[in-house]
């Protein structure tokens, strides 16, 4: 496998790499994992996907979402490689019209997307979907699969503030949201469950992607623009 | 650490890493701008809104009067929701009048969404080798040329309106219509009798 993204020289220290990310704008202000070569195959190897194939033009600039340059992001993100398939489902989900990314990225409101995550990997991933499940919790999934949605937004879609994104006042979520369902909490109740519809198999992952206003906003974002998509893992055989 | 230890440190050469960079290569090469090149009289002139912003649709009702008054043909098109069955609709009329007019306006660029929906509509008009204006109020000026840099329309000419409209009673949004009619008129180029 060929990486085909160009090549930085930073000095292996991460006070350097924070400081280039932040002097040259592709960073969120936050530590981020260093995209090596033997990182960014890692996440590669995580799905049947070819580096090169490009899953769409991402808002607001509409950057080539080629699937190296988002596995580069979720390498900083500091992803899981099997958490992968995940980024990729929502940034499939993001992509969809109905989901209104261009507006979505650019809008004066605050809105940030959410992943939100069914399935079996959902806890072996660290997706929290308990106690603290919007933030606190801690679990990696949960942390890095928000974050890395919303790096390749920033540096695949070209999303920035004050440039391209006119939100006024922002949101500590769109450092990164992504939280789980509780499948069988949901079919006891009265609510569905948001990222698998009754004709979804059981037992796939579905990544959905809704927007919403502020954290305990749910029930409000169902006016929002709703997207999901099934990650593509690459089999166990592979 | 001692003074010593941290001169040490200091002294240390500092190993390298090679990572690859994480963002795209973005597309900005400059696309063309038009001019309409003759009179009014007989122009068939879009004139785009949505059901957002009632200061606009009070503007371009006002431009509708006066462009048929001064011989010109006004179609004005109300673009619906973006998403969904209706954004398929909405997709499907722009396409159809912008196929249908020779020159057009489209607007209004007043929040950070509306202002790329503008912009990016008006750029469709743009590609199909037509004269168009983005109209934009004033405070989202700097939002709608940094869009349309961006997406390499650098020419993209820009009516700048005031803001805000939205609050304004409807004499001060037709005296706002009537000084900015014949501004959007030069804006695309259109020559006078």
């Amino acid at each position: 496998m060929t990486l085909t993204r160009p090549t930085i020289t930073v000095d292996d220290d991460p006070e350097a790499l924070l400081a280039l990310s932040l002097a040259e704008g592709w960073g969120d202000g936050a530590p981020l994992i260093p995209p090596t070569d033997d990182r960014v195959l890692a996440m590669l190897a995580a799905t049947p996907l070819a580096p090169d194939h490009v899953l769409g033009a991402l808002p607001p600039r509409h950057g080539a979402a080629s699937v190296e340059l988002l596995a580069i992001n979720a390498v900083m993100a500091g992803c899981e490689p099997r958490a992968f398939p995940l980024v990729l489902a929502a940034i499939e989900a993001i992509l969809r019209p109905e989901w209104n990314a261009v507006a979505i990225t650019t809008t004066t409101s605050s809105v940030f997307p959410v992943v939100l995550v069914n399935g079996p990997t959902r806890a072996a991933l660290g997706i929290d979907h308990q106690a603290g499940c919007f933030g606190g919790a801690a679990g990696r999934g949960s942390m890095t699969i928000g974050r890395a949605v919303s790096l390749c937004l920033r540096n695949v879609g070209g999303q920035r503030v004050g440039a391209t994104s006119r939100s006024v006042f922002g949101q500590a979520a769109r450092f990164g949201q992504c939280l789980g369902e509780r499948r069988r909490e949901s079919r006891r109740g009265r609510t569905p469950p948001c990222a698998a519809p009754s004709t979804r198999p059981a037992r796939s992952c579905a990544a959905t992607v809704p927007t919403s206003c502020c954290s305990r906003a749910m029930a409000a974002a169902s006016r929002s623009a709703w997207s999901w998509a099934r990650p593509r893992a690459r089999p166990a055989h592979a | 650490l001692t003074a010593a230890a941290g001169a040490s440190y200091r002294s240390v050469r500092v190993a390298t890493l090679t990572i690859r960079r994480p963002t795209a290569t973005f597309d900005t090469a400059a696309a063309e701008s038009f001019l309409v090149g003759r009179p009014l009289r007989g122009l068939r002139i879009g004139l785009r809104r949505d059901g957002t912003w009632r200061s606009w649709q009070a503007i371009t009702s006002v431009w509708m009067e006066r462009l048929r008054r001064d011989g010109a043909d006004p179609v004005l098109l109300q673009t619906g929701e973006r998403t969904g069955a209706e954004g398929e609709r909405t997709r499907r009329e722009l396409a159809a009048w912008t196929e249908d007019v020779v020159c057009a306006v489209v607007g209004l660029g007043t929040c950070g969404s509306c202002t790329m929906w503008s912009v990016r509509d008006a750029i469709g008009v743009e590609r199909a080798r037509k004269p168009v204006v983005a109209a934009v109020c004033e405070e989202f000026v700097g939002h709608a040329r940094t869009t349309a840099e961006f997406l390499g329309h650098h020419g993209l000419k820009i009516l700048v309106l005031p803001y805000p409209l939205e609050a304004r009673p409807e004499a001060e949004l037709r005296a706002i219509a009537d000084a900015w009619y014949p501004k959007m008129l030069d804006l695309l180029g259109v020559t006078r009798p």
